[in-house]
């Protein structure tokens, strides 16, 4: 190793070290970046980061993640999640486990409508939980279907981590959202089999929703369908499908999504200046904290790449003696654990630029990998202890015990492992859709 | 958010001076006021991309504006935004270990970062980034990215406006530190952002 490399890996051990103990980790990024990179490669070393800041800053596909941030939050504020949920109860009630379903079904097109998990899991526990109680279901199945449901937003298209990634592993976004739709529709199929299944063999789990809460009659039910669903249906099929058709570009989708947001709540009379304040600063909140840690890491990984200590840990991954495989499992097992301290956008953006040659040098579909890291990083949000939705579900739920809602959360986290490895052995599964959709079109 | 959270006040147990207050509180109040400010350039990003989708597609007439305005609106946001995200406590952490710190080491560890890492690296930010933004201001220099071609030293003082942000923040957020370091307690409270 020259003594640029070892500076590299000085700065690689640090940063880790650092960043464990607890400050932000992009101020830590930005700082040892720039002083490792001024001792090891001169003054040199600030147009870079300049270079890099801006060349981030002009990424247009990058506005889209305050615009689909934007739209969940107003989507949220208008209530939407709580007329679809409506929507979907009337039209079950008399169904076996039908409240497990409504939660599923409710948060997987509610993940449609949004870049991220939010308050997916909150606003499903305060909607979902009281009805469920009263309905006599099963504290940990409801609480693990709710856990579980709330954290699609992070895979299922429109995905900010998706968006975030796209660059960081070179595959467009368009084709990375076609790509997790499949493995986002098959979980969500998954949790649907699961508590049904469940329900069915023991109806004391989830039994039919008692007569008084369901609908008053038929024409109620259609009526509340065409209010609470058809709409931000429309909605998320526009978005989407021009998307993934092609016909815009995901930025420019998400704008108009956001746009179609404010008109739908202003059309349900739920426009309120309030609720925009709330939506705009929460967005720029959650906006920076995501791309600021992009503009750090970018930085951060320039440095690390022009030190040479990139290369170093390429060539000792892939002259591993152990078949490519092998070394593709490890790195998803590193990235799985990496899901319990870090949240995702410390994991796409600082470590999956070291992985990132790793696998390509092995000659992967990148855009394969791309699904599995963001399958695998989603099954981060429901392993206990660290996963927030928990004290999120406990706080408006009191009634569940935490060891209750870990328990359920544990069941489904059995199946994300499944899917994971579904995943792994059919690649068609995330594959099929983008090749379908962009190499016959 | 003001003023500290004592649950009950101990006897002995200093109160944060008027005058620390009063800094913590003007510095987060300008915060605030900025970070809030800045966010409403989600609108016009909103209605404009949105405009430029419809009538691109809809009418086949695409703006020349659009594409300029979207990357410079978006990194407005994200970049101007830190500073109001710092006050909030919102830039990532790595919780694993530092939910089981106390109020006093907590105090002690951002203390030291402060100092140590975080003045260091966004003076260092705006040293890189200003010498660029002023010689696009004296050379008047255009986007070469579409045909509208504006004028780029607003977006690239971006640069060195968001490290001077955050290093006005920064002095809050030191105060509030080193508050917590000696007495054990915070001022005010931090925002855990879902993402």
């Amino acid at each position: 190793m020259t003594g640029n490399e070892l500076l590299g890996m000085l700065m690689l051990v640090l940063m880790l070290g650092v960043i464990f103990i607890g400050f932000p980790i992009s101020f830590t990024l930005l700082f040892l970046a720039l002083v490792f990179g001024w001792v090891g490669l001169g003054g040199i070393v600030f147009d870079l980061a300049f270079f890099q800041t801006i060349g981030l800053m002009k990424e247009q596909t990058f506005a889209a993640v305050p615009l689909f941030i934007f739209m969940g939050y107003v989507v949220e504020q208008a209530g939407l999640m709580e007329r679809l949920f409506r929507s979907f109860q009337v039209m079950l009630a008399p169904l076996r486990g039908s409240l497990y379903l409504g939660v599923i079904l409710t948060a997987t097109v509610f993940a449609m409508a949004t870049g991220i998990v939010g308050a997916a899991v909150t606003v499903l526990g305060i909607m979902a939980a009281p009805i469920m109680i009263r309905s006599g279901y099963s504290p940990r199945l409801s609480a693990g279907a709710i856990a579980a449901g709330g954290t699609l937003g992070v895979l299922i298209p429109p995905s900010v981590m998706l968006i975030v990634m796209g660059p960081v592993i070179n595959v467009s976004v368009a084709k990375l959202y076609a790509a997790a739709l499949g493995p986002g529709i098959m979980m969500a199929t998954l949790y649907v089999v699961y508590t049904l299944v469940r329900s069915f063999i023991d109806p004391k789990l989830g039994p039919a929703v008692p007569k008084e809460e369901r609908a008053a009659s038929f024409v109620a039910v259609i009526r509340e369908v065409l209010v609470g669903m058809v709409p931000l249906a429309a909605l998320i099929g526009c978005t989407l499908g021009t998307i993934l058709l092609g016909i815009v570009t995901p930025t420019e989708a998400a704008a108009m999504g956001a746009f179609g947001a404010l008109v739908l709540a202003a059309l349900y009379g739920r426009l309120t200046f309030r609720g925009l304040k709330a939506a705009a600063y929460s967005t720029t909140a959650t906006t920076s904290m995501v791309l600021f840690l992009a503009v750090a890491s970018n930085v951060f990984g320039a440095i690390f790449a022009r030190l040479g200590s990139a290369g170093v840990i390429t060539n000792a991954l892939t002259g591993l003696p152990v078949p490519p495989v092998v070394t593709l499992l490890l790195v998803m097992l590193l990235i799985f654990l990496l899901g319990w301290p870090f949240e995702w956008p410390a994991i796409v953006l600082v470590f999956i630029p070291i992985f990132y040659p790793v696998v390509a040098a092995m000659k992967y579909d990148m855009l394969w990998f791309g699904t599995l890291v963001a399958v695998n990083l989603q099954t981060a949000y429901l392993s206990p202890p660290v996963a927030m939705s928990a004290y999120y579900l406990k706080q408006v739920v009191p009634q569940w015990s935490l060891a209750t809602i870990y328990k359920g959360m544990a069941e489904f986290m059995v199946l994300q492992v499944v899917a994971l490895v579904l995943l792994m052995l059919f690649p068609e599964i995330a594959l099929w859709f983008p090749r379908w959709l962009f190499d016959t079109h | 958010m003001l003023p500290p959270r004592s649950e009950e006040d101990e006897p002995g147990m200093a109160q944060p001076s008027p005058a620390l207050l009063r800094t913590i509180r003007i510095v987060d109040g300008f915060s605030d006021w900025s970070g809030k400010a800045v966010a409403w350039l989600i609108l016009p990003l909103v209605f404009g991309l949105a405009y430029e989708g419809f009538s691109r597609y809809l009418f086949n007439a695409p703006t020349a504006w659009a594409f300029d305005v979207s990357y410079m609106l978006y990194s407005a946001i994200a970049m101007l935004g830190a500073h109001y995200t710092l006050m909030k406590g919102a830039h990532i952490r790595t919780d694993i270990l530092w939910d089981k710190f106390t109020p006093r080491t907590k105090g002690r560890i951002d203390t030291v970062a402060y100092v140590a890492f975080f003045f260091p690296a966004m003076a260092l930010l705006f040293y890189a980034s200003v010498d660029e933004a002023w010689r696009a201001w004296q050379l008047n220099e255009l986007s070469e990215q579409t045909a509208w071609r504006p004028v780029l030293w607003p977006f690239k003082a971006i640069v060195p406006a968001t490290a001077a942000l955050l290093m006005i923040q920064g002095v809050s957020e030191l105060l509030k530190s080193l508050y917590a370091a000696r007495t054990g307690r915070f001022i005010g409270q931090v925002e855990k952002i879902e993402l």
